[in-house]
This record gives C-alpha cells, structure tokens and sequence, in this order.
C-alpha cells in the first residue's frame, strides 16, 4: 500500500473516490504486479517443499513413489518422476504467467 | 483573492513561488500555514468532486483504459452505467481521442494524456477545475 504513488490516491479523492472503495478501484489494481511476482516465487517454492515433504514424512505422493522405487531400484521410475515434477511444475509456472500477462497488460514492464 | 463564477484565473509566476501549493491547498490536498480557503463561504475540508485538478505528471490510473479513466469520477460518484457512457463518449470525441480509448495510458504521447487528464476533470462535472501547468504539453 506504501508503494503505490500517492498522486493516484489524489487522482481518485478528487474525482470522488473515497474511503474503502480506494482500496478496490486504487490500492488492489496498483499493487498486482507486486502480488503476482510473489505468486510466481510463491508457487516455485511450494514445489520444493511439497516433494520434500513426500520424500520423508508423507506416504502418497510424487515424491514418496520416487523414494519407494529408489529403495527398490526402480531408477526408471525415479526418472520419470523427476520429469512429471518438472512438467507439473513448469505447467503451473506458465499458467501463473499467463494469467498475470493478462491481469498486468497494462503494464509497461509486464509486456 | 476571490474567483467569481465563470471566471477564468491564470496564475503566473517564478518556479518555487508557490502556484501549485496554492492549486492544491484548494483542492484540498494540503492545509494553509495562514489564512482561509472557503467555497462559496464553507472552508475547504479536503478533497472532494466539486473541485477536479489536472496534474502537472497528469496521473492517470495506469490499469485503465482511455475510456475507463475518464469514466472513473462518474462511476465513482455512482451515476448509472448508461449516464456514464454517454459522457465516456461525449468527452471522448472532445479532446479528439476515439482511435485511442482503449488504450492505456502507456501507449499514450505525453499530450494525449494530458488531454485524457483533462477529459475526466470536464467528464466529472466538477464546478471548479484547477490545472497545474495544463497545456504544456498539447499538441492539438
């Protein structure tokens, strides 16, 4: 909220928006680049931690098939596991991309 | 000072004396160190409708198109969605931007938007309209 110019806050006092309907048409719009950058990094680093978490606590999961094929030598499904998380993870990273391309097509630095 | 109805008032002077402070002390922006700023006899309490300012930066909202930027004081105010077009529109044609209006403000010269600026204080039908060095950029 801090970050967003204080002349918009102005702009929109002046043409009669006040209170919280500044926080909807003003603050939420000026700050979705900000959001989305943290989504992205957000997202990136729960896949980290979701495969870790499989791999040693949790019995379902990616990552639990890949340490149960490892204790069996199953290296041909350690592989391919590797490769769905990499797809899995990539898919959801262009999506949240396409999404903020759209949402920020305003924005010069988002194009 | 006083400014009549329908009066028009330039204010001239050295960079740092003060033009814009007192454009924006009635807009309601910033308090006066001394003296009054009334209108029509009630003190300014801050900012509000009734007094629309062009900026000298313009700032327009980034996020919204030509259309919508101008259109933002009437919805704001809750004018129905019908009202608000045609004025959309109406001021549209007046500053001569219909092959831009939904462009966004990025893809604006810096005439075009001070045109933009302009369009939504006249669209706002704000009774004063306060503007701080408002042609230095037209280009008609």
């Amino acid at each position: 909220m801090r970050s967003v110019d204080p002349r918009l806050f102005e702009a929109a006092s002046m043409l009669g928006c006040q209170g919280t309907a500044q926080f909807y048409r003003v603050v939420l719009p000026a700050s979705l680049p900000a959001i989305f950058t943290g989504l992205r990094l957000g997202l990136g680093f729960a896949w980290v931690v979701i495969v870790v978490g499989e791999m040693t606590g949790v019995q379902t999961g990616l990552g639990a098939i890949i340490m149960e094929a490892r204790q069996l030598s199953r290296t041909e499904i350690v592989i391919s596991g590797m490769i769905v998380i990499g797809i899995a993870g990539f898919i959801s990273d262009r999506l949240v991309v396409l999404l903020g391309q759209w949402l920020l097509r305003w924005s010069p630095s988002h194009v | 000072m006083s400014v009549a109805k329908g009066e028009f008032v330039c204010l001239i002077g050295a960079s740092g004396c003060g033009k814009s402070t007192l454009l924006r002390i009635v807009a309601g922006f910033e308090q006066a160190t001394r003296g009054d700023a009334l209108m029509w006899g009630v003190p300014i309490a801050g900012p509000a409708p009734d007094r629309g300012m062009v900026f000298q930066d313009y700032g327009l909202f980034p996020w919204l198109t030509v259309r919508k930027n101008i259109g933002f004081g009437p919805m704001s105010r809750g004018r129905p969605a019908k009202e608000v077009r045609d004025t959309v529109e109406r001021f549209i044609s007046l500053v001569g931007l219909q092959r831009f209006a939904d462009a966004f403000p990025h893809q604006l010269s810096g005439g075009m938007k001070q045109r933009v600026a302009i369009a939504r204080v006249l669209a706002n039908d704000a009774e004063i309209v306060l503007m701080d060095e408002p042609f230095g950029r037209w280009t008609p």
